[in-house]
C-alpha cells in the first residue's frame, strides 16, 4: 500500500474518532471537536483527491492536467 | 436524539473498517478496489460526518447548550426570573420550547436562517476562546420583529390588539420594534444600572450615564432596537 493511501486512511480513523468523542458532550467545545474532526476528514479527502489526479496525469488523459502532445 | 444513534453506529463501523483496511489493505489493490476503496474512503466516511453534523447542529439548538457558557449563565438566569420580562414570561408560560429556548428566538426565520445563526454561534466561540469578551454583550444587529411575528402574527391574542393593528406595517418593515414597548427582553444591563446608581448614590455623587435607559443601553436586545425604533 502506498504512502499516501496509508496516511489518507489513518487521517480518516483520526477524523472519525475525534468526531466520535465530540458526540461525548453538549457544549461549545463538542462542536468545536466535531469541527476538528472535520478537518482531518478533510485533509484525507484533499490527498485521496490529489492521489486520483496524479493517477489521472499518469495516464496521459483526462480533465486535469492537460496531456502533453 | 434520533441522529445520536445513527451517527455513533456510523462512524464506528467505519472506523471499524478502515482500522482493518490499515493492516489488511488487499482489498483495496484488487481489481475493482476502485470502487471498493471509494465506498469505503469517501462514502462512507462523508456520510458519517454529515450525519455527526445534523446531530452537533440539532443539539446546539438546546438551551443547555447555550447556557453551557459562562457568559450566558446571567442570560439563563433571567429565563427563571419571577419579574415581568419578555425572556421570562415567554419561558413561564410555555410559548417557546423550554429545551430551545435560546434558539427560539435567537434564530432567524428565514430560509437559511439556521446556518446563519450557526455561523453567528461560531463567532460568539471565536470571541469566548481567542478574542476578548466585552462587558456588555450586545446583539450584532438590531432584532428584528420577524422573529417575534413569525409565532405572533396571525395569532387571536395578537390580532385583537388595535395598536397591533395600527403598526402592522411599521412592524413588518422594523420601523417600530416589538421591543420598543414590550422590552426589556432578558433586563439584565437594567439591573446593573440600578446597582451602580445605587452604589453612586451612597458614595454621594451622581449616576454618570442617567440616560443609559433611552439610549438603548439598558438591555443587550432591547436597546438595540430601542435605538432603532423611532
Amino acid at each position: 500500500m502506498s504512502r499516501d493511501l496509508r496516511w489518507s486512511i489513518g487521517l480518516l480513523i483520526t477524523g472519525l474518532v475525534v468526531a466520535l468523542l465530540s458526540f461525548l458532550g453538549n457544549s461549545p467545545p463538542a462542536f468545536m471537536t466535531f469541527i476538528a474532526a472535520g478537518i482531518f476528514i478533510g485533509g484525507a479527502g484533499f490527498i485521496l483527491a490529489l492521489r486520483f489526479l496524479m493517477k489521472l496525469s499518469r495516464m496521459g488523459s483526462g480533465p486535469f492536467p492537460p496531456s502533453r502532445p | 436524539m434520533e441522529w445520536i444513534a445513527s451517527a455513533i453506529g456510523v462512524t464506528a463501523i467505519v472506523v471499524a473498517i478502515l482500522v482493518v483496511l490499515l493492516v489488511r489493505p488487499q482489498p483495496l489493490l484488487a481489481p475493482g478496489g476502485v470502487a471498493l476503496g471509494a465506498l469505503l474512503l469517501i462514502v462512507l466516511p462523508g456520510a458519517a460526518f454529515l450525519l455527526g453534523g445534523a446531530h452537533h447542529l440539532e443539539r446546539s439548538q438546546s438551551t443547555d447548550f447555550c447556557l453551557s457558557c459562562h457568559v450566558m449563565e446571567a442570560y439563563g438566569a433571567t429565563l427563571e426570573s419571577d419579574e415581568d420580562i419578555l425572556a421570562a414570561t415567554h419561558y413561564r408560560q410555555r410559548t417557546i420550547p423550554r429545551d430551545q429556548a435560546c434558539y427560539a428566538c435567537h434564530t432567524r426565520y428565514t430560509m437559511y436562517g439556521d446556518i446563519y445563526a450557526k455561523a453567528l454561534g461560531l463567532r460568539h466561540l471565536w470571541v469566548n476562546y481567542l478574542g476578548e469578551i466585552p462587558d456588555t454583550l450586545t446583539l450584532y444587529e438590531p432584532y428584528s420583529n420577524r422573529e417575534c411575528l413569525y409565532c405572533h402574527e396571525g395569532a387571536d391574542s395578537y390580532e385583537a390588539v388595535e395598536v397591533h393593528q395600527r403598526f402592522a406595517e411599521a412592524m413588518e418593515r422594523d420601523e417600530r420594534s416589538c421591543l420598543s414597548c414590550h422590552g426589556p427582553a432578558h433586563g439584565i444591563y437594567e439591573d446593573l444600572e440600578e446597582d451602580e446608581e445605587g452604589a453612586d448614590e451612597e458614595e454621594g455623587s451622581a449616576p454618570e450615564d442617567e440616560d443609559n435607559s433611552a439610549s438603548g443601553l439598558t438591555d443587550p436586545v432591547g436597546g438595540a432596537l430601542t435605538e432603532v425604533a423611532p
